[in-house]
């Protein structure tokens, strides 16, 4: 009965979205009344799907197998947690959970737009409601989640051990929020095109809602980062695996457009540029979405083997993409450009930024689709891995770390480059130094580490350097510096903290790549082994039994170098209900460094296999992305009006004293 | 169909509320843009003046700035927003939601499906089969080998379906994870005796005798043992044994009968009189087996007395005989799951079961 509700709960919530963009798309200038419709309709389609979805909980909590997703995913010996998650560890109800948080945003419009002209609101809300009742219906017709059984089988299949993790409950909500956020930039630019307007309104609204996006999506790829580096079991943390890039995309192109959302609001510049982006994020996080649901990636068979689903998402993409670039490419001329400025200044800093994030983007596009594009053509199946992307993302995103402590500094509508210059001359030595530092501390070796890291700590002193500008540090009275760093606007705090958040990640990577240490060997109890300063000793291997699964648990000491020692507790499971394997590792974090131990296979001789890896600074990679977000969040709160003044032509026609 | 009504409310207030959502009271569209717009102006206007007075913006920014916006707000038309306009807008909504949902859920929906949670199902005694039960303690068992209870539990049920190997290793781990006793010792040894084919020689001999080392009251490995004796001609310590055994029956039990032939049948071996053929004195077992027949063909008997009939018979070398009595024991015993020694037996003989 609860699962039959539930279906028509979501049933219901497509008729509503599906009835709301028609008539939204046909009335919204034509009836005063339309608007109050769909924002009702907007939060019926949220509690609608929320009631499905709570169906869909409830079958998985209580093992009815008459739900085939329940019985195909779900097992009776599933501790409660992984009973739940499993609701989104499969393709239907994942499909679920991302309609979930899009008619969550709908309602999130409806609810809080108030402000918003009707207008722009009725339109934006019945793209949000085409939307919803696009994937509302793909899952319905093509992968519906309430499919039965009956009479149901006894027993489930169970959920893919690697997926039975914490990570499960917290990665794919973060990364969905992330992705489906920016379907309102979407609709807010889709509406813009559509009326024609862009008014005061419409650039107050679109920058928030891209800074909660670039939030979420931020901490959920951190997140998957860091899941996919202690499960897997390689101590890998980034593979530009196709799957990593379809989400890496969506944050390239939503940073750019974070930052020419930025211009736009304070300056009411790079309008239609802006809505450029906001189209592109929102396509990529559609294509990242379905390259991962369709099952285009594990193979290009898969699609070819549900060849209903493959053409209904691409028939989807095309539309919905090709739709917004035909009506960009219409309509965007009929918006007013905004204000003028200068080559060099922040606006054109911004520019720099966004055309560099853009061929990031497009680098990483072509590495993610060129394999598959080439193999769906002429059945070749190559791989591009790391060299590629370390080539062309690499070489792209270098320039734009030397640029990019500029950036803060210069001026809006027209800078002084050379001043700039003069006043970053501090921050450029600090890296210099600090870099020398590092390298005589740790012994040089030859490679591009050194220019990582100095490119590292370029940024994050850049950032705290305009910090210390901005409170005019060394130009008048500390007192008075004091006062005035407090009294900054918090906004120039969270730039600078996330700018210094990206110099961290950079030299998180640079020196868990550049100084890791890595032990391969096989270990027999009673044994010790050195790895660097760090001494491993093997003691024994104890057998335990988990909820679902059976356990080998190698029972370890390490003991540093100042003689603390730490137990490491790496396992081998089986889950029989599967008969899946799967290792987890063990972790223990010294400082911002870590030691990853792994229990390998055993040996003929009573030995077992045992893998050791000393990351130094790993962890930096991780804080970096958890700094930016802090930063989003501060900038967030900030919920004072922008005023980017602009520089009086006048001063600089001023001769210099 | 309950599941069709609360279908039709929900439409019934769904469509509700987004009729009166845009039936009621309507809001003046075009002045609320207006405020909203000239709100977000003098919002701007105070900000800059906020940042001229805090020292943020200097005098002849602030006077930029101010400049910048003036234009916007000179630039900006009030835009005339729909006024009134057709009440299809309201109508057109509720009739596609009613519509679409109603014949969407027709094609896709399932009404006439319960719900079945595990609890359900276990509940419904009827739907699980031995081999489903065996299956859940098999995967209870793989993760928590150490569970004795669980081992107790499938040893009985894998000898049922006749799966032997695994009884025996089932029952290994029952004496290996808890103290042996006579019972689960024996239990072991007629496993393996089953494994074997019905022999009792080698390690069941042995674990008989552990067991009736441990019990000496103990029936089943006390029957054993003696009926080993007896058929390697140990017939002082058959006779001994058969005699204990006899003690231990309370009357009316099934092995009786099968113990006072056993009894009978080594002081046969024994008699000093006999010991000149070396064979027991066939006559006298031909009567005493005739008696066996005649009663268990007239009263019915025990599985055990049928198949100790089917035994003798054989013994006897009449087959035709030993036939007979298999095909009145299947008709008395037609549940297989009992007649697992006596299959056995047939089986190893060459007798049809017809």
């Amino acid at each position: 009965m609860a699962i039959e509700l539930g279906h028509f709960a979501l049933i219901l919530a497509f008729a509503i979205a599906a009835a709301s963009a028609v008539s939204g798309l046909w009335a919204w200038n034509r009836s005063d009344r339309i608007g109050l419709v769909l924002r009702q309709g907007a939060v019926l389609q949220f509690l609608l799907v929320a009631a499905a979805f709570a169906a869909l909980i409830q079958a998985f909590v209580t093992s009815d197998f008459s739900l085939a997703i329940a019985w195909q995913h779900s097992h009776s010996a599933q501790p409660l947690l992984f009973k739940i998650t499993s609701v989104w560890g499969n393709h239907e109800g994942s499909m679920v959970l991302w309609v979930l948080i899009l008619v969550a945003m709908g309602a999130a419009v409806a609810m809080f737009g108030g402000a918003l002209p009707d207008e722009l609101r009725t339109l934006v809300l019945s793209i949000q409601s085409l939307l919803a009742a696009a994937f509302t219906g793909f899952t319905l017709f093509t992968s519906n989640p309430f499919a039965r059984l009956s009479p149901a089988p006894f027993e489930g299949q169970e959920l893919n051990p690697i997926l039975q993790d914490i990570g499960l409950a917290v990665h794919p909500p973060l990364l969905y929020a992330g992705y489906v956020g920016f379907s309102v930039c979407f609709s807010f630019a889709i509406a813009a095109l559509i009326s024609g307007r862009i008014d005061a309104a419409w650039a107050r609204w679109v920058r928030p809602w891209t800074l909660v996006s670039w939030i979420f999506l931020t901490l959920g790829i951190a997140m998957g980062s860091y899941w996919a580096y202690y499960e897997l079991g390689w101590g890998g943390w980034w593979f530009w695996d196709p799957v990593e890039n379809a989400s890496f995309m969506p944050w390239l192109a939503g940073t750019a457009l974070l930052h020419s959302a930025l211009v736009m609001e304070k300056r009411n510049a790079l309008k239609i540029w802006t809505i450029f982006l906001a189209i592109i994020t929102f396509s990529l996080s559609l294509l990242g979405t379905f390259m991962v649901r369709s099952g285009i990636l594990t193979s290009v068979h898969t699609f070819a083997a549900d060849p209903t689903r493959g053409l209904v998402i691409l028939a989807l993409l095309a539309a919905l993409i090709g739709g917004a670039f035909a009506l960009f490419a219409f309509r965007a001329s009929a918006l007013r450009q905004g204000g003028l400025f200068a080559p060099i200044s922040r606006e054109g800093s911004l520019i720099l930024n966004n055309l560099f994030l853009a061929a990031a983007t497009a680098a990483v596009l072509t590495g993610t689709l060129y394999p598959l594009i080439l193999d769906a053509l002429t059945g070749r199946t190559i791989s591009v891995g790391e060299p590629f992307f370390a080539l062309t993302f690499g070489s792209i995103m270098a320039p734009l770390l030397v640029v990019l402590p500029f950036g803060p500094f210069l001026a809006w509508k027209r800078g002084d480059l050379i001043a700039v210059t003069q006043r970053l001359a501090g921050a450029a030595g600090a890296a210099v130094f600090v870099t020398i530092l590092v390298f005589a501390l740790s012994g040089a070796s030859i490679s591009l580490a050194p220019l990582g890291l100095l490119l590292g700590f370029w940024v994050g002193f850049g950032a705290i350097a305009e910090l210390i500008d901005r409170a005019g540090f060394g130009r008048m009275a500390i007192g008075l510096s004091m006062r005035r760093l407090i009294g900054l606007p918090r906004s120039a705090f969270s730039t600078a903290l996330a700018h210094f958040g990206l110099g961290v990640t950079v030299i998180g990577i640079v020196t868990a790549t550049a100084w890791q240490l890595e032990l391969v060997t096989t270990m027999q109890p009673g044994t010790s082994k050195p790895l660097g300063i760090y001494s491993i000793t093997f003691e024994g291997i104890d057998e335990r039994a988990g909820e679902n699964f059976a356990a080998e648990t190698g029972r370890f000491v390490v003991t540093a170098p100042d003689g603390s020692t730490r137990r490491f507790a790496p396992e081998r499971r089986v889950y029989p209900a599967s008969g899946m394997p799967t290792t987890e590792a063990w972790i223990e974090t010294y400082g911002f460094s870590q030691l990853y131990l792994q229990l390998g296979e055993d040996a003929v001789d009573g030995s077992h296999v045992v893998r050791a890896w000393y990351k130094p600074y790993v962890t930096l990679i991780w804080l970096g992305p958890l700094l930016m977000a802090a930063a989003g969040m501060l900038s967030l709160s900030d919920r004072r009006l922008r005023v980017g003044a602009p520089r009086p032509a006048a001063a600089k026609a001023a001769p210099a004293q | 169909m309950t599941i069709w009504l609360f279908a039709l409310l929900l439409t019934a207030i769904a469509c509700a509320t987004l009729y009166y959502a845009g039936a009621g009271r309507r809001v003046n569209a075009a002045a609320s843009t207006a405020d909203a717009t000239q709100e977000h102006f003098r919002a701007q206007l105070r900000a800059i003046e906020t940042d001229a007075a805090m020292g943020r913006l200097g005098a002849a920014e602030a006077v930029a700035a101010r400049g910048e916006l003036a234009r916007e707000v000179l630039r900006h038309k009030a835009s005339d927003g729909p006024r009134g306009g057709t009440r299809l807008a309201v109508w057109l909504p509720v009739i596609l939601v009613a519509a679409i949902s109603l014949a969407t859920y027709a094609w896709l929906g399932r009404p006439d499906l319960p719900a079945e949670p595990l609890a359900s199902r276990v509940a419904a005694e009827g739907e699980v089969t031995l081999e489903s039960a065996i299956e859940t303690i098999e995967a209870r068992l793989a993760q928590a080998p150490d569970d004795l209870r669980g081992w107790t539990v499938i040893a009985p049920a894998y000898m049922q379906l006749g799966r032997y190997a695994d009884a025996v290793n089932a029952l290994r781990k029952v004496n290996e994870l808890g103290t042996p006793t006579a019972d689960t010792l024996t239990d072991l040894a007629e496993a393996l005796m089953m494994q074997q084919g019905g022999s009792v020689e080698g390690e069941p001999l042995e674990l008989l005798q552990r067991s009736h080392a441990l019990d000496p009251t103990h029936v089943r490995s006390l029957y054993y043992v003696a009926g080993e004796e007896t058929r390697a001609g140990q017939y002082e310590a058959a006779i001994r044994d058969w005699n204990a055994l006899l003690k231990l029956s309370k009357g009316g039990e099934p092995w009786v009968v099968t113990a006072q032939n056993g009894l009978a049948f080594a002081e046969q071996g024994l008699n000093p009189s006999a010991a000149i053929s070396a064979e027991p004195d066939q006559a006298q077992i031909d009567a005493m087996v005739d008696g066996l027949a005649a009663r268990l063909t007239a009263e019915g008997g025990t599985i055990d007395e049928w198949t100790q009939l089917v035994r003798s018979r054989l013994v006897q070398g009449r087959t035709d005989e030993a036939q007979a009595a298999y095909d009145a024991a299947r008709k008395a015993y037609p549940d297989a799951a009992e007649r697992n020694e006596l299959d056995g037996v047939a089986a190893d003989n060459g007798l049809v079961a017809r």
